[in-house]
């Protein structure tokens, strides 16, 4: 049981919080106690769990935040919170008590989204533009002649972890928020479990070649890939919870194995998902934090050819990205930030990132690559093309197989795809034409 | 779809501002798209839309821009006070502390917005009387000394919601226009355009053309 102080202190249901108040909180506690009331009486209203006037689970849902205001005092109630909360505490099935657990674990990978200096949030967003800029020059190019730098539209998406996307705006349904945040949640032991995995298979495969045998490659690999695709698989099933948790502990199970089969686990790897060090005065994100971006750029990509077309400005841009229901197309979002991932993660291209300048970034891809460097002059009609060409949204590659280890496949160059404009844009590591190719 | 395509003679960039729960989101909803939503979700971030309307034969489109009414996210929204005209200072009539904290908000867009935009403060929420904690009189006091307008209204029942959009936006075109008269006439003429003597109409009108074009 958890020392809800507003269980404790309860003499009424109306008034328990505001009697502690004038003793023990100050202003802005005060305050946020206001703004928790606020956000927790228009929160997921149109659900069925918190439908309708004097719902027990509203009352529920505000204590749970209130009790992670007194649990997390510096960081205290913060809009965006209360979206975290109300998925929780359905899948909790309205035990607040383990959904107020839940939440302060999934407030470990958050939390710093909700301080007061709004730094890493910040960091956050211009880590996205690093990532554009990275994978998609040209669109880099254009958000950047349309003055949204600052990617504040993925603010939202971060903040509330894309719950107000993958919601429909009546939506009754937190299915897709749940597979969406599952894959947030595990990122970063799918990323321990791979990189040990890989350690192992280079250990044992060193071993091979000494004995020289040509045996088959390890199996333990294709079982993790079949974990993920069972993932997505389920999308259709309407037990999340139990999948959740099934989930989990498979990936506790396989992370068991592994731990015990390589006993040589580096101390500072396994401790890399939770770092925050600041390498060359930039702070390195987190496994989560770099997950989520991926997730972000995955929709950026979807998006990309519509805005070019269109020609939208920065204030159409904002509109667009914060309008988006995205509900029917979480899977290939899923591959698509999965790809991404890989590509960063496994792919050894997280670095680039952290590339004290553009003109690094494209020096070391171009290291990599030879690739040709010249102007953006023809975009448009680059872009227009590639809009007949490549369908955005290719709903027909959602049965397709991932295999997450398979190496994600660089572009071919530009100027080889169709287009008619010899222009091509230089150092894409991840051009979007090619991208939906294989996407 | 795109707003290029829609004309207009001038587009001015509104925010609206205050604690959260004042129901800058609805006074949004129900100017631009006649809806109110009681149960509509907290605004993370900043939100925007547009609506046109007509001041004396001009067509003056109005992009409205809804904010995250915490301090927490001050940071970000705050950037979008740039190139704003004109402020919508929104505070809840039954719930003081949101007036209270007019004056932090007004010390806010000091120090990020344009110092010569247009404010006017919003007592929202007329339609709950019996819960009224704000009188109409200690507001309309304070607005005047802060050379603010006032106005009170409900995004619920629509009481002054269009009439508070009207306003401000006459209030800014005024102003705009008057520059822009002050502008073409450089020193001597003030008189009105239809009657400004035929001897100086084609370089007036030409200046005139140059100083429409330019976005507010």
């Amino acid at each position: 049981m958890i020392g809800n102080p507003f269980c404790l202190n309860r003499k009424n249901d109306s008034c328990c919080f505001e009697s502690l108040c004038p003793d023990i909180l100050i202003y802005d506690e005060y305050i946020d106690f206001h703004h928790t009331e606020r956000d927790v009486i228009r929160c997921d209203r149109t659900h069925p769990f918190y439908h309708g006037d004097r719902n027990e689970n509203l009352e529920k849902l505000k204590e749970i935040l209130l009790t992670y205001m007194m649990y997390d005092f510096d960081t205290g109630y913060v809009q965006g919170m209360s979206d975290l909360v109300s998925p929780l505490l359905y899948v909790a099935e309205g035990d607040t008590c383990k959904a107020f657990w839940f939440f302060v674990q999934t407030m470990e990978f958050t939390n710093n989204n909700f301080e007061m200096s709004q730094l890493t949030i910040k960091h956050q967003l211009e880590m996205l533009w690093k990532l554009i800029e990275l994978t998609d020059p040209i669109f880099a190019q254009y958000l950047a002649n349309n003055d949204s730098v600052n990617c504040y539209f993925a603010f939202r998406w971060i903040v509330c972890q894309f719950k107000r996307e993958f919601m429909k705006s009546n939506s009754d349904d937190y299915q897709e928020v749940l597979l969406l945040w599952e894959s947030i949640w595990t990122c970063s032991s799918i990323k321990k479990y791979f990189k040990n995995l890989r350690r192992q298979q280079q250990q044992s495969l060193s071993e091979e070649t000494s004995k020289s045998d040509d045996q088959e490659p390890s199996t333990s690999q294709t079982n993790v890939v079949n974990l993920q695709v069972e993932d997505d698989s389920n999308i259709e099933g309407d037990c999340i919870a139990k999948a959740a948790s099934d989930l989990a502990i498979k990936i506790d199970e396989q992370c068991k194995i592994v731990d015990e089969k390589s006993e040589s686990i580096d101390s500072t790897e396994s401790q890399e998902s939770m770092t925050t060090t600041y390498s060359d005065g930039s702070r390195r994100l987190s496994d989560t934090e770099l997950y989520v971006l991926c997730i972000c750029l995955a929709i950026i990509r979807r998006e990309r050819d519509l805005i070019m077309v269109q020609r939208f400005d920065a204030t159409e841009i904002l509109k667009h990205f914060n309008t988006l229901q995205l509900t029917t197309n979480l899977k290939n979002i899923l591959i698509h930030a999965a790809n991404i991932w890989s590509w960063l993660i496994y792919d050894d291209n997280e670095k680039l990132l952290y590339a004290s300048s553009t003109r690094e970034h494209l020096s070391i891809i171009g290291d990599h690559q030879t690739r040709n460097r010249n102007s953006e002059e023809s975009q448009p009609s680059n872009i227009r093309n590639r809009n007949q060409l490549s369908p955005a949204n290719g709903e027909a590659i959602v049965d397709e197989d991932f295999d997450l280890l398979q190496d994600l496949r660089l572009p071919l160059d530009r100027s080889a795809n169709g287009s008619s404009s010899p222009a091509t844009m230089p150092n894409a590591p991840l051009a979007s034409d090619d991208y939906y190719i294989f996407s | 779809m795109s707003s290029k395509d829609d004309e207009y003679d001038y587009l001015f960039k509104v925010v609206l501002i205050g604690d959260s729960g004042v129901g800058k989101s609805n006074l949004l909803s129900r100017f631009t798209r006649n809806e109110f939503n009681l149960e509509s979700k907290s605004t993370i971030g900043v939100e925007f839309a547009t609506r046109s309307i007509q001041v004396d034969n001009k067509t003056i489109k109005a992009q409205i821009w809804d904010t995250a009414g915490q301090e927490r996210y001050r940071a970000i929204t705050s950037a979008y006070y740039r190139g704003a005209v004109g402020a919508l200072l929104v505070y809840d009539i039954a719930k003081h502390l949101t007036y209270e904290n007019v004056e932090r908000w007004l010390k806010e867009l000091r120090d990020h917005a344009d110092q010569n935009i247009v404010i006017m403060l919003v007592g929202n929420k007329s339609d709950l009387r019996h819960l009224r904690a704000v009188p109409t009189d200690e507001a309309r006091a304070f607005a005047e000394r802060n050379n603010l307008s006032f106005i009170e209204t409900s995004a619920l029942d629509s009481t002054n919601v269009e009439a508070a959009f009207q306003q401000i936006l006459t209030e800014i075109y005024r102003i705009v226009s008057q520059k822009q008269i002050r502008n073409d006439n450089a020193d001597d003429q003030s008189s009105p355009d239809n009657i400004t003597p035929v001897t100086i109409l084609p370089t007036d009108n030409a200046e005139r053309k140059k100083n429409n074009c330019c976005q507010v």
